[in-house]
């Protein structure tokens, strides 16, 4: 045992040493620069159509005759939870598997630049319909709201890709797993694992409603769609995709924030029960999004509530190992006293700054989460503008502010330049700026929420009818954060557009942190994804083999499609 | 290397970090009071509206 650690050991210091001598290789930096090129386009594009929605919804714009406001949400809600999320993820896990395993193999690159163009193809023909206002369906597509087919075309194109891409780092992984029998693959590496295991896992759910349901039915060779059934594969997919950049921006928390303040990984075996506890239960969390729907028994819900809860754990442990490594590190930077070391923290550099606040926004938006998943307590935000303020915690601060925070280290790594002193600073103010902004306008949402404003619902005074005007002057506010978010946008794409090509030259870290030099290993065990996707399958099973079936047996008529714009 | 030097050489590393270092954890879980209370502040809110409600 106390043998192989010490392989391992001398194994990573030697990976280190060759990617110190070799920097990156730039043929894998390419394809990772391309991947976050599209993301912060997509950010770009995703904060203009929010701040449009922010003032629309603040009653100072009204939107002309041509733009429809469900047409804008559906490009927000896809560009940002499925675009800028995806392909960051990608180009991030695909940096670092390239950095963490001594390079991506050709082939794997080769799959990679396919899953790229195909990704590509597929977002031309979402984008197209969706212009010409042919598929304002939001990025939930339920049916019976039927779009254009070629949007559908355009989802499993998207989904083709995805499955390259997981495809490669399947790849990439087995084979540094065939030259290194008996070692523990590289934490970030054990990641990427889980997230590509998870994408292919919940892209299948996707991949059956689309392929087997819904293009049949938008292209008239059926009649009807079961409503039910639909729903649920879409949310095994749509809760599982929000979970997987969650889990990439918590690999981000464990793996790189420790190393930028100067210390150590905190239990490298807690880390990956954490990663295999979030790949085994997340796809049942779907569920938890229809509490509320009809049609499904309440011993099955009950069932599910738990399930839902289950995820929180990991998170608890994430919260516990985070203020571990951050006390930890302060105080042996001379912090004293109980909470001393919190002023130890680097916090003039953007790469901790951005991770942290996402990190504290974690814990209203868990806390949010948690109290949701009860299906009373739910009932009293469900579908209100609580829940707009919720997922714009957990993705809008929680997941892009991690995203962000990468960006200014990972950008210059790729393209071989630096993080100027000037640089750093615009990224603090941006920081700034987006936190003010996005708490603004989640506290506003909360609260207009929880005073029965509904979610997803163009402006309207309700022919002026009192108890609704008392909204208006929470959706101004969420305009004002809306405005102030648009700024930040502007300032992290400039950023991100000037590291990659126009920042000095130069060589910067990509930040890994080590373990404690006297910590013990984790047992192999963590290693066999075999036994894990299997234990994940039958979790799966027991979720939702009861509930489809007793949909699809007991179906209802089922319904023909329907453009309700 | 015998199993008890091994342990002995921990102990006398872990003695090191603790002189050192002061490992203590008083701030973690001081934070992770601050986790839970959050939740618990949240589910009541939650259900105060819901009691209010039905
Ligand atoms: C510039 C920053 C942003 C602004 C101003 C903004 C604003 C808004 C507003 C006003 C809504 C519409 C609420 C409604 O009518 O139901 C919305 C919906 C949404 N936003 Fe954002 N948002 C921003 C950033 C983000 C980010 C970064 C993400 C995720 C990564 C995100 C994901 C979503 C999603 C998924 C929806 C729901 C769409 C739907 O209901 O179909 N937003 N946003
Ligand atoms: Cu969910």
């Amino acid at each position: 045992m106390d043998a192989a650690i010490e392989q391992n050991r001398r194994a990573a210091v030697l990976s280190e040493k060759k990617n110190k001598v070799l920097g990156v290789c730039l043929e894998d930096a390419r394809i990772s620069k391309s991947y976050l090129a599209v993301a912060f386009v997509a950010l770009l594009l995703g904060g203009l159509l929010g701040l449009l929605q922010g003032l629309n919804r603040a009653g100072v714009l009204e939107l002309p005759a041509w733009l429809n406001y469900y047409q804008i949400l559906t490009a927000h809600g896809l560009l940002l939870v499925v675009v800028l999320s995806a392909f960051f993820t990608i180009g991030y896990f695909y940096a670092g598997l390239s950095h963490t395993l001594g390079g991506l193999l050709p082939k794997v690159r080769k799959l990679a630049w396919i899953g790229f163009w195909t990704k590509m193809v597929g977002l031309v023909l979402v984008v197209v319909p969706v212009l010409m206002n042919e598929a304002s369906v939001m990025y939930t597509f339920y049916p019976p709201m039927a779009a254009h087919p070629v949007f559908y075309f355009g989802l499993v194109f998207v989904v083709l890709g995805i499955w390259m891409l997981a495809t490669g780092a399947f790849i990439n992984v087995a084979h540094w797993r065939k030259n290194h029998k008996g070692q523990h693959l590289p934490i970030l590496a054990f990641f990427a694992t889980g997230v590509f295991v998870l994408l292919v896992g919940a892209t299948a759910f996707v991949a059956v409603e689309v392929l087997f349901m819904i293009i049949p039915w938008s292209l008239g060779w059926v009649e009807t769609i079961n409503v039910m059934v639909a729903r649920t594969l879409f949310w095994a997919f749509g809760h599982t995709a929000v979970n997987i950049w969650y889990l990439t921006a918590v690999s981000a928390w464990y793996v790189i924030v420790p190393k930028i303040i100067g210390g150590t990984r905190w239990n490298d075996y807690l880390t990956r029960v954490v990663v295999i506890a979030l790949v085994i239960m997340n796809i049942t969390g779907g569920f938890h999004h229809q509490i509320v729907d009809p049609g499904i028994s309440l011993p099955i819900k009950f069932m599910h509530v738990f399930m839902s809860l289950a995820i929180g754990f990991p998170s608890l442990m994430t919260a516990y190992a985070m203020f571990r490594v951050f006390e930890r590190t302060g105080r042996r930077k001379g912090g004293k006293g109980a909470l001393g070391w919190f002023k130890k923290l680097p916090w003039g550099d953007v790469r901790f700054l951005s991770p942290f606040i996402a990190m504290a926004a974690f814990i209203p938006a868990g806390a949010g989460g948690i109290v949701q998943s009860t299906n009373q307590l739910d009932q009293v935000v469900h579908n209100t503008m609580w829940i707009v303020g919720h997922f714009h915690l957990t993705l809008g601060m929680s997941v892009v502010m991690t995203f962000f925070g990468i960006s200014y280290w990972l950008v210059p790594y790729l393209s071989k330049r630096v993080l100027t002193p000037q640089m750093n600073k615009l990224g603090v103010i941006q920081t700034i700026i987006w936190t003010v902004g996005m708490v603004i306008m989640a506290i506003s949402m909360h609260a207009a929420g929880l005073f029965g404003s509904p979610r997803r619902t163009s402006f309207t005074t309700y022919g002026d009818f009192a108890e609704t005007l008392g909204w208006n002057p929470l959706m101004t506010a969420v305009g004002i954060g809306a405005t102030l978010l648009l700024i930040a946008v502007i300032l992290q794409v400039h950023a991100v557009f000037n590291m990659m090509f126009f920042a000095p030259k130069g060589e910067v870290e990509f930040p890994i942190a080590e373990v404690e030099k006297n910590e013990t290993a984790a047992p192999y065990m963590t290693e066999r994804w075999g036994i894990w996707v299997v234990v994940m399958m039958i979790v799966i099973a027991m979720a939702y083999v009861l509930p489809l079936t007793d949909m699809i047996v007991n179906a209802p008529p089922g319904s023909p499609p329907f453009k309700t714009w | 290397m015998k199993a008890s030097d091994h342990v002995q050489d921990e102990i006398n590393v872990e003695n090191e970090n603790t002189d050192k270092l002061a490992t203590s954890k008083l701030g973690t879980w001081i934070s992770v009071g601050v986790v839970a209370a959050v939740i618990l502040v949240t589910y009541f809110i939650i259900f105060g509206v819901y009691m209010d409600r039905v």
